[in-house]
């Protein structure tokens, strides 16, 4: 029996490695000159790099101080030696003896591991520590699959998670069979406030898709990022790459129902949220869905009746779905009934420049001049698109109430804001109109047409321009062209009151009546 | 002035006259001068007031020879006698005062008694002819006589009178024959052959208008020929005042006969004195109803009048000429047809009036629904309405004055009216202002809308992506756990 050179342990000295420690004992390296006592300042003997006294691995390169071999090459070694189970089963016990030694071993050597070391400071709470290890160690061991999978959850748990996600999206790199490092990763990504992390997220999604095909919740959550980035065709297809994975919940449907309408494939979408709507998962998330999908299909009735059953049954798009719901409503001209859902839409998302404004728009439609100025005062003063459109609206208000002053300001407000819309210059037309100065409205009038030859309001005013000169001929054009323009079924465009205008002033274009026993009297009158 | 004095100025101013006008006798101008200077005689002798009548008188003296030739045919064959019947005839007709045509006589028998007491009446020839032409010439510078008036017995008178003008009638041939002319004793004679003249015709007319009245020896005929006469010469004159009261005067000289009222009727008729003419036709008609001539001649009147009226759109009165003409003659060409077209033209002209009546009444309705309207602030419909009711107020016609005059006074109310409400239309109209920008919430609304609606869909996808990982995060949480 001898010692052994490493551990002290008494050993059978025709073993080639210590049972206890596994250290070589009598066995040279062929090549390899005796390592001389090891120290405090002992060099690895692969990659040079220094260890301490009592090392077995080097940290650096993963070499076996011991055996002078690195890991890996002693598992493929031991992997390519041949099993003769003959001499093994005579040596059964020997081999008892030196798995229970090399067990004993390993536990030391192990617990010499800077990535269990990590694991057990987690484990213990110490997560900088533990991460601070992982990641020394992980500049020389970039490869090291389960030393980012181990960073990754310590970032994970210290909630960095753009630096867990690319822990785990090396991990998964690194350990092409690691699933959940692949999706993990994703998911850090989804929590990451990097700018990047939605391209980096996607990307790593379709390396998941791509090793692991049949995974369907991948290719959902692929679909989903997709989707997000405005790739709906690229959605579209992963969501059937999913369906055929076996993913086929009610979000899936909802989902493909989403993309599609998006992608303008409305009939589909329709057919999918049915089968979503059939099925358990259905909420009110689908029903929002349905109404917006069928607002874009151009059905507003269908979408009014699946908003009004989302906003009852609530939904992650209550806001959107109540302003889209109001400016249905006031496109029906239902104004009262309106204003409710986009005041709460307003209410509920203070940032909601669109449903304050068209808020006030129903304001204004039901007669209430002040609120609806109050707000549109209020929209008019940020720096929101509608910020112009709601000075416009503000100054034609203020015109209706007479109030030149407060009129001309919001206009003026308007074109600051560099509004060069039809409307903007019809009402600054009409200010003009107000200020007696009646060439600049004409000219405002004739800009608008110019910049929107389709803008019916225009066409009124420059009409009634024509009737105060008594250019009744003229006036009839322009006032024809509204009706025409304006269409009906907008009880706010008086278009039945400019049709009997119309009518009058044809009739007044027919001139004074004359004397019944003038020449040609009874043919009729003269334009 | 002496009386000699008198009479050259007399003669001067007759000559001046008689130059005025075509006229023979003597020579025409001593013919007019010998009669008109009798009648100042006359005048200045206060036989009779005739001064005023002087145009008649010279009118008479100066007739033609087929006005004289229709008055007094047998004046050639014996003129004195023609003379002595004029004288008669006259002196039975006479009135209290002398008429025009009574005067235009009186210068017809100066002309007449001036041509028989003229020198060489007798003796046609051209020393005659270049006599008279002298006696023209000369009878301004001739000195007239006249002594007192007297009654004469016609003929005597005149045969005695013309024996005395035959006195010189050789030595006033002589004198033309041997060239001497008037140089001689026609120079010498002639005051006194002219004042023979004046004297005879002062002196006949004097005996007519001073004598006794001879209507016993006037026939009826010749009365009524007279008045004929007269009555037709006024009638040419075409005074209706004179024509009626010379008429009045002259028709009590002699029975209404049915050939004096047929005269009297046709002188009417041809002078374009129809009714008169047909009050004499009646005459005629009471006592031989079946003049065809005189039927036709009314009924063609009643047709004329018809026309007349007929063109002034006197329709009722038209129809009504237009039956008398039929009744009076009901074989008259166009009376009976022209009766029944005036009877087609009143029903349509009354149908027309009715309509034009019915028209104003619509009319008038329809101003006033239209003011309603107006007081309901319904411009148009008031000013549709008062549109019609002008077209309704402009079917009225010139036809009817009434009518006309009534709507009229409708146009004018509606031509009030449409400036008013068209001043109102204009003032209204402008409270239309700011309607367009209703418009501006559904358009800003549809432009909204896709981006709403993409929007929202992509906050559902995006929800749905954070669901997601949150259940993959919490599926996985086993991995991240240290156990």
């Amino acid at each position: 029996m001898i010692n052994c050179p490493y551990c002290g342990k008494l050993t059978d000295p025709k073993l080639d490695s210590c049972p206890h420690c596994g250290g070589y004992v009598q066995k040279k390296i062929p090549g390899r000159t005796p390592e001389p006592k090891r120290s405090g300042g002992q060099t690895c003997p692969n990659c040079q790099a220094l260890v301490h006294d009592g090392d077995i691995i080097c940290v650096g390169c993963g070499t076996n101080l011991l055996t002078g071999q690195k890991i890996a090459e002693e598992k493929t070694r031991v992997a390519r030696e041949p099993r003769n189970w003959v001499p093994l089963a005579a040596l059964a016990g020997v081999v008892l003896v030196l798995l229970a030694v090399g067990a004993i071993f390993a536990y030391y050597a192990f617990t010499r591991d800077p990535v269990k070391r990590a694991v057990q400071l987690a484990y213990g709470g110490n997560l900088l520590e533990a991460g601070n290890v992982l990641s020394k160690y992980i500049e020389s061991h970039g490869e090291d699959g389960r030393a980012q999978f181990e960073l990754g959850r310590i970032q994970w748990k210290m909630g960095r998670m753009t630096e867990a996600a690319t822990a785990f999206e090396n991990a998964f790199k690194n350990e092409k069979s690691n699933v959940d490092a692949g999706m993990l990763a994703v998911v850090a990504y989804g929590d990451s406030t990097d700018p990047s992390a939605r391209q980096r997220q996607v990307g790593l999604l379709r390396d998941v898709t791509k090793r692991f095909p049949e995974n369907g919740e991948a290719w959902y959550l692929l679909a989903l990022a997709l989707g997000a980035q405005n790739d709906v065709k690229g959605q579209v297809e992963a969501l059937k790459k999913a369906v055929a994975a076996g993913v086929d919940t009610a979000g899936v449907r909802q989902s493909m129902a989403v993309a599609l309408g998006l992608n303008g494939d409305f009939e589909t979408a329709v057919k999918e949220l049915s089968a979503a709507a059939s099925s358990d998962g259905a909420d009110g998330n689908t029903a929002a869905a349905a109404g917006f999908v069928a607002s874009l299909a151009g059905k507003p009735e269908v979408a009014r009746a699946q908003l009004e059953e989302a906003i009852k049954a609530d939904t992650g798009v209550k806001t959107q779905a109540q302003t889209r719901l109001g400016l249905l409503l006031l496109a029906e001209g239902r104004t009262g009934e309106a204003a409710p859902y986009l005041a709460e839409a307003a209410e509920r998302d203070k940032r909601n420049v669109l449903a304050q404004f068209f808020h006030a728009a129903a304001l204004e439609a039901e007669g209430n001049a002040l609120e609806a100025l109050t707000v549109l005062e209020a929209v008019s003063k940020t720096s929101d698109v509608l910020a112009g459109e709601a000075a416009v609206r503000a100054s034609s208000l203020y015109l209706a109430q007479g109030n030149y002053e407060k009129a001309r300001e919001c206009i003026s407000r308007a074109e600051n804001a560099s509004m060069n819309t039809a409307a903007f210059h019809t009402t600054r037309g009409r200010v003009f109109l107000a200020a007696g100065e009646v060439d600049r409205a004409s000219e405002s009038f004739a800009k608008a047409r110019e910049v929107d030859p389709q803008y019916a309001g225009a066409y009124l005013e420059t009409g009634l321009l024509h009737i105060r000169k008594q250019a009744f001929k003229e006036a009839i054009e322009q006032l024809e062209k509204y009706l025409e323009l304006a269409g009906t079924g907008n009880a706010g465009a008086r278009t039945e009151e400019v049709a009997a205008l119309v009518e009058q002033l044809k009739q007044a274009a027919t001139g004074p009546a004359q004397p019944a026993s003038s020449p040609g009297a009874v043919v009729g009158r003269s334009m | 002035m002496s009386k000699q004095t008198v009479l050259r100025i007399l003669l001067a101013a007759s000559v001046g006259m008689a130059l005025a006008v075509d006229s023979w006798a003597w020579g025409p101008k001593t013919q007019q001068a010998v009669v008109t200077t009798a009648m100042h005689v006359l005048n200045k002798e206060g036989v009779v007031q005739i001064a005023r009548l002087s145009r008649e008188v010279a009118e008479g003296a100066t007739a033609t020879a087929e006005a004289m030739q229709k008055i007094h045919p047998t004046f050639d064959a014996d003129p004195m006698r023609a003379v002595e019947t004029e004288l008669r005839l006259l002196s039975a007709v006479r009135g209290q005062s002398v008429d025009p045509y009574f005067a235009y006589r009186l210068g017809l028998l100066g002309a007449l008694i001036s041509q028989i007491t003229a020198p060489l009446s007798g003796e046609p020839s051209i020393y005659r002819t270049e006599y008279y032409d002298d006696v023209d010439q000369n009878l301004q510078q001739v000195p007239l006589k006249t002594g007192q008036r007297k009654n004469v017995d016609v003929v005597p008178y005149l045969e005695r009178v013309q024996s005395l003008a035959n006195v010189r009638r050789d030595l006033l041939l002589k004198d033309y024959q041997a060239g001497i002319g008037f140089l001689g004793v026609a120079r010498s004679s002639l005051a006194e052959e002219a004042s023979r003249s004046v004297e005879a015709v002062a002196d006949i007319w004097y005996t007519l208008l001073t004598g006794p009245s001879y209507q016993s020896a006037v026939s009826e005929e010749q009365v009524q020929k007279y008045v004929g006469d007269a009555m037709e010469y006024y009638v040419q004159r075409g005074n209706e005042g004179e024509i009626d009261a010379n008429y009045g005067r002259l028709s009590i000289l002699t029975a209404k006969t049915p050939v004096f009222a047929r005269r009297l009727g046709d002188i009417f008729y041809d002078g374009g004195l129809y009714e008169r003419a047909i009050r004499e036709y009646d005459v005629v008609l009471r006592h031989e109803p079946g003049q065809r001539e005189i039927l036709d001649r009314i009924a063609t009147y009643y047709v004329k009048v018809g026309d007349q009226l007929a063109a002034a759109k006197r329709l009722e009165q038209a129809e009504e000429a237009y039956g008398r003409a039929a009744k009076v003659d009901p074989l008259h060409v166009d009376a009976e047809m022209k009766r029944l077209e005036m009877e087609a033209q009143i029903t349509a002209r009354n149908a027309r009036q009715e309509t034009a009546r019915r028209m104003i009444e619509e009319a008038g309705r329809l101003q006033t629904d239209a003011e309603q309207l107006a007081l309901e602030g319904r411009h148009a419909d008031a000013i549709g309405l008062l549109h019609q009711a002008e077209a309704k107020y402009r079917t009225v016609t010139s036809e009817f004055m009434p009518e006309l005059q009534a709507a009229n006074m409708g146009l004018s109310n509606i031509a009030m009216r449409l400036r008013d409400l068209t001043g109102q239309l204009i003032q209204n109209a402008q409270s239309l202002s700011g309607s367009g920008s209703a418009l501006d919430v559904r358009r800003l609304a549809d432009a909204n809308a896709k981006s709403i609606d993409e929007a929202a869909l992509k906050a559902l996808n995006a929800q749905e992506l954070a669901d997601e990982l949150a259940r993959v995060k919490e599926q996985m949480r086993p991995a991240l756990e240290y156990q």
